[in-house]
């Protein structure tokens, strides 16, 4: 449940405000992808897929992208527990962790949410502008976009995590 | 689970292709009821913050509207016709619409207006601020519309050089939304630094003569022989808030005759 209002609202901060901020035409940041860094560890693959796909949907629907943002959070909750099983520690992850940075330390989210993010973005702008006349010019997009992307996420990670048990 | 993500991706993918057309994909857009609702409250805090240029530009607009009024003019002639003017009819008429939504940071931009299929606006007429060209509509609902923004990365508007008959169409390259570029300018043209382009009125949703921008630099590859032209647009994409819909009333005999032109060709 407490998903559902994080869904929703992540939504929102993304259309009304984030989409709004542009830093020399080169930094737009899209932090509505929180939701699909921090959902459990366990959760299913494909609950996470629809759930990806829907947050995708939802912004797309803003923001008149057809379905690109869809498409790359499909691809990024997809490659998720990919990632999470090639990097699951010896004895397995505790049932009910959370991927938080609190729960498993600064040298373990950061490479977990910056690839995330990358695949995510990567996706995003080339499929927005459909042909790799501009690569070099996407290339620089994506890599600050998702620097700022990370620094959003990490703040919410200090903000809003901190007095959590986990 | 890896045949669930291929459906998925299918999905969007069809979505991209359907975005890429007009009069398609209205429910999944930002001329979605809700959507717009939702932007409409969101326009309703924050355009109190742009008041001040906004007022600025209809008091400038006002001025010039002003100095075409008949009691602002002095008719010089000592003849004067006693007739109603029966030569011109009216050929485009003007809704008011109030931006609610837009971007300029994407590769494709789009604006959401508060107007749409009960005020009157249809998709693929073409929308203008005071100071310029701002976009062509896309889909519309019954209250709102959204309009694909001159910054579009498929957006080619036919464009003229003022004071000559010289034709080229207006591209985005996705760098600056400040900057636009014409191209098809045949080099032996002489050019000048400031100026002025102009739609053509070759489209059938521009009028002619309405101002897009000033020519801010201009060269030519090797063995081309059309200028690539850099254009200041006067509209400034990122703070438009009111913008005209113009809606041409014979728009459907003019295309109509070009398809049926067309067709013939084949």
């Amino acid at each position: 449940m407490k998903y559902v209002w994080q869904f929703v609202l992540l939504c929102l901060l993304q259309v009304l405000i984030f989409n709004n901020l542009n830093l020399g035409g080169y930094i737009n940041p899209f932090p509505y992808i929180y939701l699909l860094v921090i959902l459990p560890i366990s959760i299913g693959r494909i609950p996470l897929l629809f759930i990806g796909f829907f947050l995708g949907l939802a912004v797309d629907v803003f923001s008149n992208t057809g379905g690109i943002h869809a498409a790359a959070s499909t691809l990024m909750a997809f490659y998720r527990p990919l990632y999470l099983k090639a990097q699951s520690p010896r004895e397995g992850y505790e049932l009910a962790a959370l991927p938080h940075l609190k729960t498993f330390g600064f040298a373990w989210f950061v490479p977990y949410a910056v690839i995330l993010i990358f695949i995510h973005h990567a996706t995003l702008f080339y499929l927005e502008i459909f042909r790799f006349t501009e690569f070099f010019h996407t290339l620089l997009k994506v890599v600050l976009s998702s620097t700022f992307t990370l620094f959003f996420i990490l703040l919410a990670e200090y903000l809003f995590v901190s007095n959590k048990r986990r | 689970m890896f045949f669930v993500f291929l459906l998925l991706e299918l999905i969007c993918f069809s979505l991209i292709v359907r975005n890429n057309t007009f009069h398609r994909g209205s429910v999944l857009s930002s001329s979605n009821q809700m959507v717009g609702n939702i932007y409409d409250l969101n326009n309703g805090i924050t355009e109190y913050f742009r008041l001040k240029s906004v007022n600025e530009d209809l008091a400038i607009e006002n001025a010039a509207l002003r100095s075409l009024l008949n009691e602002s003019k002095y008719i010089s002639s000592s003849r004067v016709y006693g007739i109603t003017d029966s030569v011109s009819r009216q050929h485009y008429t003007y809704v008011l619409a109030k931006v609610i939504n837009n971007s300029t940071d994407r590769r494709s931009n789009y604006l959401t207006i508060d107007r749409g299929i009960l005020q009157g606006v249809e998709p693929e007429m073409a929308v203008i601020s005071s100071n310029g060209i701002v976009g062509i509509v896309k889909d519309v609902s019954k209250n709102f519309a959204s309009v694909i923004s001159v910054l579009h990365k498929n957006s080619s508007i036919s464009a003229k050089l003022a004071d000559t008959e010289y034709i080229g169409s207006l591209v985005w390259d996705g760098r600056n939304p400040k900057l636009a570029q014409l191209m098809d300018i045949p080099n032996h043209v002489q050019l000048v630094e400031g100026m002025l382009i102009q739609t053509s009125g070759f489209s059938a949703m521009f009028p002619s003569g309405i101002k897009i921008g000033t020519v801010r630099s201009f060269e030519t590859e090797q063995g081309d022989n059309f200028y690539s032209i850099e254009v200041d647009l006067l509209t400034d994409m990122s703070s438009v808030s009111l913008v005209y819909v113009v809606n041409n009333l014979m728009r459907l005999e003019q295309t109509e005759l070009e398809k049926q032109a067309q067709t013939d060709d084949e």
